[in-house]
């Protein structure tokens, strides 16, 4: 928990124990790609589900959230975006298997449009190289 | 090949009524979007201009869109079919 990489502290508001993104693959203005490695020890498994752990899908959704915080575009935003706080103003999402601990999830987000301080994202969860999430979702950056 | 201002109307509606959940209401072309009748927000414009891109494949420049690219639907879909013509033009 107190192990978060120093870069995504910089990076993103978020903290322990709700920073899911643990490693950076790439990053640029409008896209980047991450992952959320979970060794099946954290907190919610114990009650997602007992004995069948299962990675919830409203926290696979905040870990595409937090990269698509990592992807916000500099040029579009009145407000340098990165290290800000930004509130989710959409998201839809379609889950097409489970995650189930120990698994490394590899998040992308791809911005698809902006207008303003609102950010549009198409974003894919997969393992191991196979889509298991994916949809679009909305960042409101705030100043 | 353009699409025809048939086509664009079309895709405009599916996306209103799919994306943006106003399946079931009329949407005539005389219907305002922002402000009065849809009355969509910010976040509704992005996301039907960005569905509306994908759809046709080309990006609207920002510094065409205001309100005077959507006075109501019917007004939207001109703009839209006038844009996808003029970028197949060149011009």
């Amino acid at each position: 928990m107190s192990d978060a990489d120093p870069e995504l502290l910089q990076l993103l508001p978020h903290r322990p124990p709700f920073l899911f993104v643990t490693r950076i693959l790439s990053m640029s203005s409008g896209a980047a790609r991450a992952v959320w490695e979970l060794t099946g020890r954290e907190e919610f498994f114990r009650g997602h589900f007992p004995a069948h752990p299962i990675v919830p899908g409203v926290l696979i959704g905040e870990a595409l959230a937090q990269t698509a915080g990592l992807a916000i575009p500099d040029d579009d935003s009145p407000h340098r975006a990165r290290g800000r706080s930004g509130s989710l103003a959409r998201i839809d999402l379609k889950f097409s298997a489970p995650a189930r601990p120990p698994v490394t999830l590899e998040l992308e987000a791809r911005v698809a449009g902006s207008r303003g301080d609102l950010h549009q994202f198409d974003v894919v969860a997969s393992v191991e190289g196979r889509p298991i999430a994916r949809g679009q979702l909305a960042i409101a950056v705030t100043a | 090949m353009t699409p025809t201002k048939d086509t664009v109307g079309t895709a405009v509606r599916e996306i209103l009524e799919t994306d943006l959940k106003f399946a079931g209401m009329d949407l005539p072309d005389d219907l305002a979007m922002v402000g009065d009748g849809l009355m969509l927000d910010s976040l509704d414009v992005l996301m039907l201009i960005t569905a509306i891109e994908k759809r046709f494949g080309h990006k609207i420049p920002k510094g065409k869109l205001g309100a005077k690219s959507m006075p109501n639907i019917g007004g939207f879909i001109e703009f839209v079919y006038l844009e996808l013509q003029s970028a197949s033009s060149g011009s």
